[in-house]
């Protein structure tokens, strides 16, 4: 659905067919075929997790515009189900690591361990740790002491590691779903700033409906348990896909509200919202207004446009912000969320 | 040096259509509407404004009763400065397409399609011009008329409120100065009986002294025709008016009683000749000096020196002497001349000559003779204002006082009253007051007999020991540079407002904090301080 309410109109017949970006002339069909594909891996995904669309277009569009994603909720929502899901669909390498604290960053990067060859003799040889996937779920990833969660860094913003003083690269697409539970918080380590910039999109996962439930039991409960499809034959489209998005053109007023909004969450700023000068330590970081756009390109093109407007920019607000503002003591005992102090700063910019 | 091709190329350039064509042209047509709209609301706003000073300035109008609160041409002028105020503050903001690409991007909610298409307009880029053009194609396709449509602004409807206040303001303005028409009417009419009495009193005045010329008559007459006019000009309001009236009669009374108590120099030459008249040899001079001519009655005064010298008459200057004694000793309390006649009645008294007193007196009547007509003219003064006249003018004038005050309580006509004041002015010639058949002069004084009635007193006027009037005195004084006592009465709680608390606080405090001085372990040394902190704090008796 686009935006302004009327339907992008989608051969049906495309659906059914991957999709081979390579073969696309000119920018108008990329855009075309990128709709296409997003709207066909939604769909996939949709029909294993009900419920949660927003969710599920939020990790695409991280997906597309190569950032990663941290999911927060409650167990039991299917968070692992979606990461599945999404791997299946597009047909890429999963791997899934359960955080707990005595975790080493060895067991999620890999180590050098002694292989002895054909010939007898014994050498080190790098073992490759469960991150070398394309998509990698890690599972409660607050539970793992602040060492294991920095592993997570180098890989997660320079897609490699370095074990025992060689680079490793990682394969791409390479996607960190991380989740986190919001409730447990005794014996977890909260992720520190530096590693929650690095998600592009911070996802809350809701309870479903009393409506959706019903779909959900039905399905999972009976033989009629729905498969997946592959929407894409190359895990490298993927690749393509992403060049598609950064050619969307931008103009710079446009871009200038992106920066507002970020420069808006800062408290020493001068346009600050009063809710961000009251509550707020530390806004966000130019990640944050990076996010904002590529989001926002997605957007733009999902709703059938070759231009960011500043709706775009500001639907992506939320998911690319609230992970990025650090409350102070004072916002943290007035029970504030950063949700709120972007919402008011979206308003003021509104207006 | 551009080349002709360059020209014309740039040339064919400039005339080559712009691809947002479709986006600036609906942009300028939606600018235009904007300017309309904001032209609107700020006339509307002016309009406002200029209400509000016509409101301000139509109160101010009334409070300071200029005129009417609404001005039309006033009203005109403001309503075109509003007009102009509000097309030269819409000129000067006139928006940009950029601000109006904006504004209506949110307003038709066009996904920034105008501003892109703007911001794009000038890109080769491939992907630009695509954007470009999904964007022209949108507006192409869009009204976006109904986002700017022209209508009144909403707040052209307060402009109610200061139309009905200076409507209100007109209609009161309009009530009040009926009012005021009426009331001053009122005072006219309440004063011009006062005042037509008083040109009646001035004209019976002109008429008495068309027999005989009296400047002082003349004077007064003008006086009362003056205070008459100055009666009916200032007459606003029934009350103020009746009190005028009194104020302005009781001053021509003042007036005329200043100028009862104020002898002239002509009376005292009829006193002189009077005197004069008892001798038969100083007759002449007595002539000359009821004549007015001072000169003449000199000169007959040393002429009948002359005589006497030569007769050798010892009687006649004794007469003459005794004479002017009582003349002298009349004027001398009340005359111009008293001094110097004082002087000439203290050396006759202290035994000087008559003769000698007699040419002094000679010498003064020459010297005024000189001074007030060189030429032995009569003096211009003319014939005084005779005693009688001024209580017929007192009396006149009291009447009207009295008058007034019975009117003002019991609403009679004071026509009567003033005819009959105006039959006693002017008694007839060798009529005296006393003598019976004469008409009954009101003298217009409250009577000082006990027990009758006849004063505001029931007890009539205060006397003395005496017997003679006693009248209360205030003095006024200055202080001097004498020595002057001052005496500092202290009391408790002198410089504050409530002492007596003060005291009943300390009372009550004052046992305990005792006790406690006592019971602490002070030292000696420190005793003394503080039982002479306690009896400072103490209130003063």
């Amino acid at each position: 659905m686009r935006a302004d309410g009327n339907a992008v109109d989608t051969p049906l017949s495309t659906l059914n067919t991957p999709l081979r970006m390579t073969d696309t002339p000119d920018f108008a069909a990329k855009v075309e075929n990128f709709r296409t594909v997003f709207q066909r891996v939604h769909a996939e995904m949709g029909r294993m997790m009900v419920g949660q669309d927003e969710i599920l277009e939020g990790v695409l569009v991280a997906l597309f515009a190569g950032g990663h994603v941290l999911l927060e909720g409650v167990p039991g929502l299917g968070k692992t189900m979606l990461v599945r899901t999404l791997a299946e669909a597009v047909n890429v390498k999963f791997s899934r690591v359960q955080f707990t604290p005595d975790l080493m960053p060895a067991d999620i990067v890999g180590t050098n361990i002694i292989m002895e060859d054909e010939q007898g003799r014994k050498e080190f040889r790098f073992q490759p740790g469960p991150i070398f996937a394309n998509i990698v779920l890690a599972d409660e990833i607050n539970r793992a002491t602040p060492k294991t969660q920095s592993a997570l860094l180098e890989a997660m913003q320079e897609h490699h590691v370095t074990v025992g003083g060689t680079m490793h690269r990682l394969q791409q697409p390479f996607l960190v779903l991380a989740t986190q539970n919001p409730l447990e918080m005794e014996g977890t380590y909260p992720l520190p700033e530096a590693q929650l910039d690095r998600f592009f999109f911070k996802l809350k996962v809701k309870f479903p409906t009393a409506e959706d439930m019903h779909t959900i039991i039905e399905r999972t409960t009976t033989n009629s348990a729905p498969t997946i499809t592959k929407a894409l034959h190359d895990p490298q489209e993927v690749l393509t896909l992403r060049e598609v998005v950064r050619q969307v053109p931008l103009a710079r007023e446009i871009q200038a509200h992106a920066i507002d909004l970020v420069m808006c969450t800062h408290p020493d700023d001068k346009h600050a919202s009063p809710l961000a000068k009251k509550y707020v330590r530390y806004g966000a970081s130019p990640r944050g207004a990076q996010a904002l756009i590529l989001a926002g390109k997605i957007y733009a093109l999902l709703d059938g446009r070759y231009h960011v407007s500043c709706a775009d920019i500001d639907k992506a607000a939320l998911a690319a912000l609230r992970h990025r503002i650090i409350l102070n003591f004072e916002g943290e005992a007035e029970g504030t969320s950063t949700d709120e102090v972007i919402t008011e700063i979206l308003r003021e910019n509104a207006e | 040096m551009r080349s002709f091709t360059e020209l014309l190329l740039s040339a064919v350039a400039l005339n080559k259509p712009s691809p947002i064509e479709p986006v600036l042209r609906s942009l300028r047509a939606i600018r235009r509407r904007l300017v309309a709209r904001s032209f609107l609301e700020r006339l509307a706003a002016s309009l406002l404004i200029a209400a509000g000073v016509l409101v301000l300035i139509g109160a101010w109008r009334r409070w300071q009763w200029i005129g009417n609160p609404w001005d039309p041409g006033l009203t005109v002028w403001a309503g075109g400065a509003a007009v102009a105020a509000a097309l030269a503050a819409t000129l000067l903001r006139i928006p940009r397409l950029e601000a109006v690409a904006h504004w209506l991007d949110r307003a038709a909610d066009t996904r920034d399609r105008l501003l892109t298409a703007l911001a794009f307009s000038e890109s080769e880029n491939e992907t630009r011009a695509l954007a470009v053009k999904e964007c022209t194609s949108y507006v192409t396709r869009t009204d976006f008329r109904p986002h700017a449509r022209l209508r009144w602004p909403a707040r052209l409807g307060w402009l109610l409120v200061p139309a009905l206040a200076l409507a209100l303001l007109q209609w009161e303005a309009r009530i009040t100065s009926e009012a005021r028409e009426k009331s001053a009417a009122a005072a006219r009419d309440a004063v011009e009986d006062s005042a037509r009495q008083l040109e009646e009193l001035a004209r019976k005045a002109d008429k008495a002294a068309d027999g005989t010329p009296s400047e002082e008559l003349q004077k007064l007459a003008d006086e009362m025709r003056r205070r008459a006019e100055r009666l009916r000009a200032e007459a606003k309001n029934p009350e103020d008016a009746e009190k005028a009236a009194l104020r302005e009669i009781s001053e021509l009374e003042q007036l005329v009683r200043a100028m009862q108590q104020q002898p002239s120099a002509s009376r005292e030459m009829q006193e002189l000749a009077k005197a004069l008249q008892q001798s038969e040899k100083t007759q002449g001079a007595a002539e000359a000096l009821r004549g007015g001519d001072l000169a003449k009655a000199a000169e007959a005064l040393e002429k009948s020196l002359q005589e006497m010298a030569k007769d050798k008459d010892e009687r006649t200057p004794e007469a003459v002497k005794q004479a002017l004694e009582n003349a002298l000793k009349h004027l001398a309390e009340q005359q111009k001349l008293s001094e110097q006649m004082q002087q000439l009645r203290q050396q006759m008294q202290q035994g000087g000559s008559a003769s000698q007193t007699m040419r002094q007196l000679a010498e003064a009547l020459r010297k005024m003779g000189g001074g007030e007509t060189q030429d032995s003219q009569p003096s211009p003064g003319g014939r005084p204002l005779t005693e009688q006249e001024m209580k017929a003018l007192l009396a006149a004038l009291q009447n009207m006082k009295n008058g007034d005050k019975q009117e003002s309580n019991e609403g009679q006509s004071r026509q009567g009253q003033g005819l009959a004041t105006m039959e006693s002015f002017a008694p007839a010639s060798g009529e005296k007051p006393g003598q019976p058949g004469e008409k009954q002069i009101p003298s217009g004084n409250p009577g000082t007999e006990q027990d009758k009635g006849s004063s505001d007193d029931p007890f009539g006027s205060k006397r003395d020991a005496a017997g003679k009037d006693a009248r209360s005195k205030q003095l006024a004084g200055r202080l001097g540079d004498g020595e002057t006592l001052q005496q500092f009465l202290p009391s408790a709680g002198d410089a504050s407002r409530s002492s007596r608390r003060y005291q009943e606080l300390y009372q009550a405090m004052a046992p305990a904090a005792e006790e406690a001085v006592l019971q602490e372990n002070i030292p000696l040394g420190s005793r003394f301080f503080i039982k002479r902190y306690f009896e400072a704090i103490r209130p003063k008796e």
